[in-house]
């Protein structure tokens, strides 16, 4: 039972990572590796704002969440959009090059020490005398639910999201009917990047924070991506809740180390039995 | 005389680097194949020439040749399973699966005890002629026999760019179909060129457990993939001459801070600032020279990169004509 809530919580974890990655490689056609390192940033701001300056955890988070948005729309402003032109290919390598600069930049701040929120160990629910879940976990959940929620409700309820599923299909078809795909793009980058904060941050806060989070990251959250289908964001969800489950629950038969190489073994057959992905394409 | 020896450290270091962005090239760079499974390969080369050549507990305590050959071997036979599952996808599929097998490398010599003994290592390895040369310029010597393989391999490389498949290569990786459709056959070629390039990468395997002189799964980060391909683009993808120059720029760049004397406790400053300079000459070169310091000798670079042509006729340098619109 364990193993279940542990993989559900990894789960949506990976949903709130991955949505921002799907949404970016839908829009913008390329895997933005620096998707990772946003996690980072995410996660020492909230450091920052909690233990340096001393502000209680729920506000630390909002402001580092709304903080990481703009600072992943700036550096999209910087440095992909002059080279947008250039392909996928120079897309893809600035985005390495990107990954090093904000881990060089935080690792001289912050140094190679691990460090930890020190939030209290949460209390245990009791479901029938028996310990299901902790509050953490539950906000964990319930937080990323919302999330998704809110996204489901923008993308398909709201003419900014409409836009976004149009432009996704068809970037100079949507331009023709009257979308204004700069700003759309713009909104993207600014949603993608406060995922990425957050999810940052609820890594942080199931385990602990050390400089390699963005790379460890950014691997499952490809992948999840990519078996996802496309940049489909409901296979997308899809894919984390599974790749989520199957890496802890596999713990009960493998050693817990193994557990990135279950995502990993999943990943190649699925791809193997299904090269496009779970789900195919289609609207976001 | 120390400097000698860190300037020959550094050669060392450069050239098995080099070796690597060669590799890579003959299947990223001139097929065309988005392979990010470098480190896996080279951790393969790593771990077989290790546990064959050194003696017990670890090893089979084999001579040091016979090593070499089976690096070369193992990972030529694992990366044909590899290429024979992942090669029919294509350019982000193939990208994460060579990615996934990477990893699962080094996930699997981190934890088999038995096999790798785990994160700590094997220490203390044999180089080749450690008897003969003198300790003291031991590392010059080293730089030399890097240097001279290296020879080698841009020797090698460069004859299969000329050679008739080389031609073949960069026709499958500028369009498959037109070169299925004249009766290539597609998969096993590219097969082939991933085998090669594999083994080419786990002979350097070997080269870079005797520069380091001890094995651990820490050494085989997928950091070490991305340095490749990083030192292959800045040097100009599908050059052989590029990727050497690529390669030394890059560790040269990554690797000369360290000779500034500094406290300890600037260390890590330091490093984070090592890597925040890669990263921006990376992003530097892609965007004001986006074909490398070197740009291929075929003008085909322009399709890889989808860079807007002007004219869609382009004049081979040997006279002839061809359209590369569309």
């Amino acid at each position: 039972m364990d193993y279940i809530v542990f993989g559900i919580v990894t789960g949506c974890i990976l949903i709130i990572a991955s949505i921002g990655f799907s949404m970016v490689w839908k829009t913008e056609n390329f895997l933005n590796i620096a998707h990772g390192q946003l996690l980072l940033i995410g996660a020492y701001f909230a450091y920052l704002f909690k233990e340096v300056l001393n502000i209680p955890f729920g506000l630390s988070l909002v402001s580092s969440v709304i903080l990481t948005a703009f600072v992943g729309l700036l550096l999209a402003k910087i440095f992909y959009f002059p080279v947008r032109k250039s392909g996928i290919l120079v897309l893809l390598f600035t985005s390495i090059g990107l990954s090093w600069v904000i881990y060089g930049i935080i690792q001289a701040i912050v140094g190679p020490d691990i460090r930890t929120y020190g939030l209290e160990t949460s209390r245990m629910i009791e479901l029938l005398g028996k310990q299901i879940i902790s509050y953490q976990e539950l906000f964990i959940i319930i937080l990323s639910l919302s999330c998704v929620m809110a996204l489901h409700f923008i993308l398909t309820k709201t003419k900014n999201g409409k836009g976004f599923r149009a432009m996704a299909e068809n970037r100079d078809l949507a331009q023709i009917r009257g979308i204004n795909s700069k700003k759309l793009s713009d909104y993207v980058w600014l949603i993608s990047s406060g995922l990425a904060g957050l999810a940052g941050i609820l890594l942080a806060m199931t385990g602990t924070l050390n400089m390699e989070l963005g790379w460890q990251q950014i691997l499952i959250i490809m992948s999840v991506a990519i078996v996802g289908g496309m940049g489909n964001l409901y296979g997308t969800m899809l894919a984390a809740l599974i790749i989520g489950l199957s890496m802890d629950i596999s713990t009960i038969i493998v050693p817990t180390s193994y557990r990135t190489a279950i995502a990993f073994i999943f990943v190649i057959l699925v791809l193997l039995i299904r090269p496009q992905g779970l789900s195919k394409g289609g609207t976001a | 005389m120390e400097a000698l020896v860190f300037i020959s450290g550094l050669v060392a270091l450069g050239g098995i680097y080099a070796m690597l962005a060669i590799s890579l090239n003959v299947n990223g760079g001139m097929l065309g194949l988005w392979d990010l499974g470098v480190v896996g390969y080279f951790a393969l080369g790593a771990y077989s020439y290790t546990l064959i050549s050194t003696d017990a507990p670890y090893g089979l305590g084999l001579p040091m040749v016979i090593g070499v050959i089976a690096s070369a071997v193992i990972t030529g036979l694992l990366s044909l399973f590899i290429g024979f599952t992942a090669l029919r996808l294509r350019s982000e599929y193939l990208l994460i699966t060579t990615f996934a097998f990477a990893e699962i490398i080094r996930i699997v010599a981190t934890n088999e005890d038995w096999l790798t003994n785990g994160n700590v290592g094997i220490f203390g390895l044999e180089k080749p002629f450690q008897e003969v040369i003198p300790g003291s310029i031991y590392m010059v010597f080293f730089a030399g026999l890097v240097l001279a393989a290296l020879g080698g391999y841009y020797f090698f490389a460069q004859r299969l760019a000329d050679s008739p498949m080389g031609r073949y290569m960069r026709a499958i990786r500028e369009n498959e179909q037109v070169t299925q459709s004249i009766g290539k056959e597609i998969f096993k070629t590219k097969l082939k060129v991933f085998v090669l390039s594999s083994s080419m990468v786990g002979v350097v395997g070997c080269f870079y457990v005797w520069y380091m002189s001890i094995i651990a799964p820490n050494m085989f980060y997928s950091t070490v993939t991305f340095t490749v391909w990083t030192a292959l683009v800045l040097g100009g993808i599908g050059n052989n001459k590029g990727a050497i120059i690529g390669a030394f720029v890059l560790i040269f760049v990554q690797e000369a801070t360290r000779f500034i004397p500094v406290p300890t406790e600037y260390s890590t400053l330091l490093a984070g600032i090592r890597q925040l300079i890669s990263g921006m000459l990376l992003i530097l070169v892609l965007r004001f020279l986006p074909q490398g310091f070197i740009a291929e000798k075929f003008k085909s670079v322009e399709r890889l990169f989808n860079l807007e042509l002007k004219n869609s006729i382009v004049n081979e340098p040997d006279g002839g004509r061809r359209n590369v619109a569309g």
